[in-house]
């Protein structure tokens, strides 16, 4: 995995749209009716998913995923007026992002408190949650997602979410002298 | 001590290997402090099955903090696994073969940091017979009591705490089962601070937790004694409120659903075989649940860990027992 120059051990950080084409691709090669059930629910609507001060609109042409990357619409300007691009959006940062991952955070607290918006018409936000479902499904059984899960922690710097900050993961060296120590390492 | 204990990995003729489960747990009682916390390393599905993953969880409850810690996986290919021992970039859980201690260690910065031994001191109980569970079966085997030397860290501002005047509690779990089917288990430990007596109930059940038989072991004096079926009652009453910790996050999101269980407030397991009696009473205060999905097929199981307080009161022979301690109270389906 390349890393950030100057940085030890962090990946490089991939663009929202290079992260959500990369999701679609290990869902079809993992679970390719999972992503069939993706095309399906999503249809011939498109959303735009907002991560930060990054944006993509998202649909299907077909079988193939079309991800545009667009402007991120400025605040307090992502309800329906946005809707000529989408007909939903989502928006959402790294830090609510995280604080999901590592259970700090219930979901629907997350949309109660605001780090977590949809806007459209019900079908529209429907689709939006239906897709995430699904893939948050797939990554029980597909590790090639898990991953990239872990490199989406591992790029992003730990970041005040108002909560404890998020662990970062560190060498098994001294877990490495645990086992040799009590004679447990293969080989040994 | 017996050192027969160690990992069950699937063999090329077992035909379900694909439901394989290995499971290595320790359960750590600080009566010092009343933190309480697990330990737990596992590994799921066959070796060389690209969906196979290792799960660590590390969870802790302290008066002060609230629950912390995290439960995560691993591709099985990418964790370190021997005889004896399961380790991933996170947490480490080996068993030496020799003295049967129990060595773990946590690396979640912020969170936990923890390294630990744990040297038996009681007997292990070994069930290694194939006990119908759901479409397949589990045995278990279990040391019911250990001392503990180590210290562990909590959260980002706490110090470091000594951990050598804490108990802990082993078991290691195996079989062939698919996390999400209809299993279910009741299981809790209650360990006294004072006079060293554990007080241990199981019962492998379905998801409704409406079959199976109960069994309780006590371990007091150091001498041991199992008791089963009729001569046990277990009673819920209250409700906990909501788990205050769900973890994985992504599952806990996946499964909203599952955020309100119905879990006790209050656990009575009363004891009556005609010659022993007793009745021990768990409080608990908090929870937190761990979801585990199945990597051979959509579903997945919810494991609740109640953590408290227990009291017992009885007569065991000729020995009256009137002891208190830390508890944890398991519901899983």
């Amino acid at each position: 995995m390349p890393t950030e120059p100057g940085n030890t051990g962090r990946p490089s950080r991939r663009s929202l749209r290079d992260y959500i084409v990369a999701l679609i691709a290990q869902l079809g090669e993992g679970e390719p009716q999972a992503l069939d059930r993706l095309r399906a629910a999503i249809g011939h609507r498109r959303a735009l998913i907002v991560l930060d001060s990054e944006a993509v609109v998202v649909s299907f042409t077909g079988a193939e995923l079309v991800v545009g990357q667009v402007a991120v619409p400025p605040p307090g300007e992502d309800g329906p007026g946005n809707l000529g691009i989408a007909d939903g959006i989502g928006t959402a940062d790294t830090a609510v992002v995280l604080d999901l991952l590592d259970g700090r955070q219930e979901l629907a607290d997350a949309v109660a408190e605001g780090r977590i918006s949809a806007a459209g018409s019900s079908e529209a936000i429907d689709m939006i949650l239906h897709a995430i479902e699904i893939l948050l499904d797939a990554a029980t059984r597909v590790p090639a997602l898990r991953a990239l899960s872990a490199e989406f922690r591992a790029s992003r710097p730990v970041s005040g979410s108002g909560r404890p900050n998020p662990p970062s993961v560190l060498s098994d060296e001294t877990e490495e002298e645990l086992l040799a120590r009590l004679g447990l390492l293969p080989g040994r | 001590m017996t050192a027969s204990d160690a990992l069950r990995p699937s063999s090329d003729g077992d035909l379900p290997a694909a439901l394989a489960k290995d499971w290595q747990h320790l359960n750590v009682f600080d009566h010092a402090t009343g933190v309480t916390g697990i330990v737990n390393a596992s590994l799921h599905g066959r070796p060389g099955d690209l969906r196979a993953f290792a799960a660590g969880a590390a969870l802790f409850h302290s008066p002060e903090l609230g629950w912390v810690g995290d439960a995560r996986v691993t591709p099985m290919e990418d964790a370190v696994t021997g005889v004896h021992s399961i380790a991933s970039d996170w947490l480490g859980f080996a068993v030496s073969p020799g003295t049967g201690a129990v060595a773990a260690s946590v690396r979640l910065p912020g969170a936990i940091m923890l390294n630990l031994e744990a040297n038996s001191v009681s007997k292990p109980v070994e069930v290694d017979v194939q006990v119908p569970f759901g479409s397949g079966w589990i045995s278990w085997y279990i040391i019911p009591r250990l001392t503990v030397r180590g210290s562990l860290r909590l959260g980002s501002t706490s110090g470091e705490r000594n951990l050598d005047t804490a108990s802990a509690y082993h078991d290691h779990n195996w079989g062939r089962w698919a996390w999400g089917e209809d299993i279910g288990w009741e299981w809790a430990v209650c360990v006294a601070g004072d006079d060293g007596s554990v007080f241990e109930l199981s019962r492998a059940t379905n998801r409704s937790h409406r079959s199976g038989v109960t069994s309780l072991i006590v371990l007091l004096d150091g001498r041991r004694r199992i008791y089963r079926g009729a001569a046990l009652t277990v009673t819920r009453t209250g409700r906990l409120g909501p788990p205050e910790r769900r973890v994985p996050g992504a599952l806990a999101a996946l499964h909203a659903d599952r955020r309100t269980p119905v879990l006790p407030r209050h656990i009575r397991i009363t004891l009556d075989d005609g010659l022993d009696h007793a009745v021990i009473d768990i409080s608990a205060t908090t929870a937190a649940q761990l979801i585990i999905a199945e990597p051979t097929r959509p579903g997945a199981s919810f494991i609740h860990e109640l953590a408290g307080t227990f009291r017992c009161s009885g007569q065991f022979g000729r020995r009256r027992v009137e002891t208190s301690g830390l508890a944890m109270f398991e519901h899983a389906d």
